[in-house]
């Protein structure tokens, strides 16, 4: 991932490489599980208000379109946030 | 993992076994949501989910499970 190359541990730390560091490397994973989830979000957020929004696509991206993307996201997020609960209380109770 | 001592290894294999949990975990509500979406919404006149929108998306994620359930236990009945 381009945008997280600012660090500079390297994983194979061989002679006279800079010794890799434990939080380097824990932030590092967190980080691109992090970016990774994001972009599975985006990609289903895109494809389910896309259907939702513009079921006919007309000669621009009018601004009732654009209101009814916004609208659509929130309700995208509020939806994966009640799943996820829903989810995990099912998961704790069995 | 060459470089650390063998207590870091350690530590840092169940760091990743725990993160990878978690990554599972988020990958299956991303795939329920999409999948109850599909099931429960069908427009988006306002920016929140009605009482209707919210039972739809529950139930459809718990009756997934029930299925998921159902089909094991059937499948270890025809054993």
């Amino acid at each position: 991932m381009s945008s997280l190359g600012s660090s500079t541990f390297s994983l194979s730390g061989g002679i006279g490489e800079t010794m890799p560091n434990k939080e380097e490397v824990m932030k590092q994973v967190k980080n691109e599980m992090a970016v990774a989830s994001a972009q599975e979000l985006i990609k289903n957020i895109n494809k389910n208000c896309f259907n939702l929004c513009i079921s006919s696509p007309g000669p621009s991206f009018s601004s009732s379109d654009e209101a009814c993307m916004s609208r659509c996201v929130d309700k995208y997020l509020a939806s994966w946030d009640l799943i996820s609960r829903t989810y995990i209380d099912r998961v704790q109770k069995q | 993992m060459a470089g650390f001592d063998e207590n870091t290894q350690k530590e840092l294999q169940e760091f990743i076994q725990r993160e990878t949990t978690k990554a599972e975990l988020q990958n299956t509500v991303h795939e329920f949501t999409g999948r109850c979406w599909e099931l429960c919404i069908k427009d988006a006149k306002t920016n929140q989910l009605n009482n209707k929108e919210s039972a739809c998306l529950q139930n459809c994620v718990n009756r997934f499970i029930d299925s998921s359930v159902h089909v094991v236990k059937r499948l270890q009945s025809l054993q």
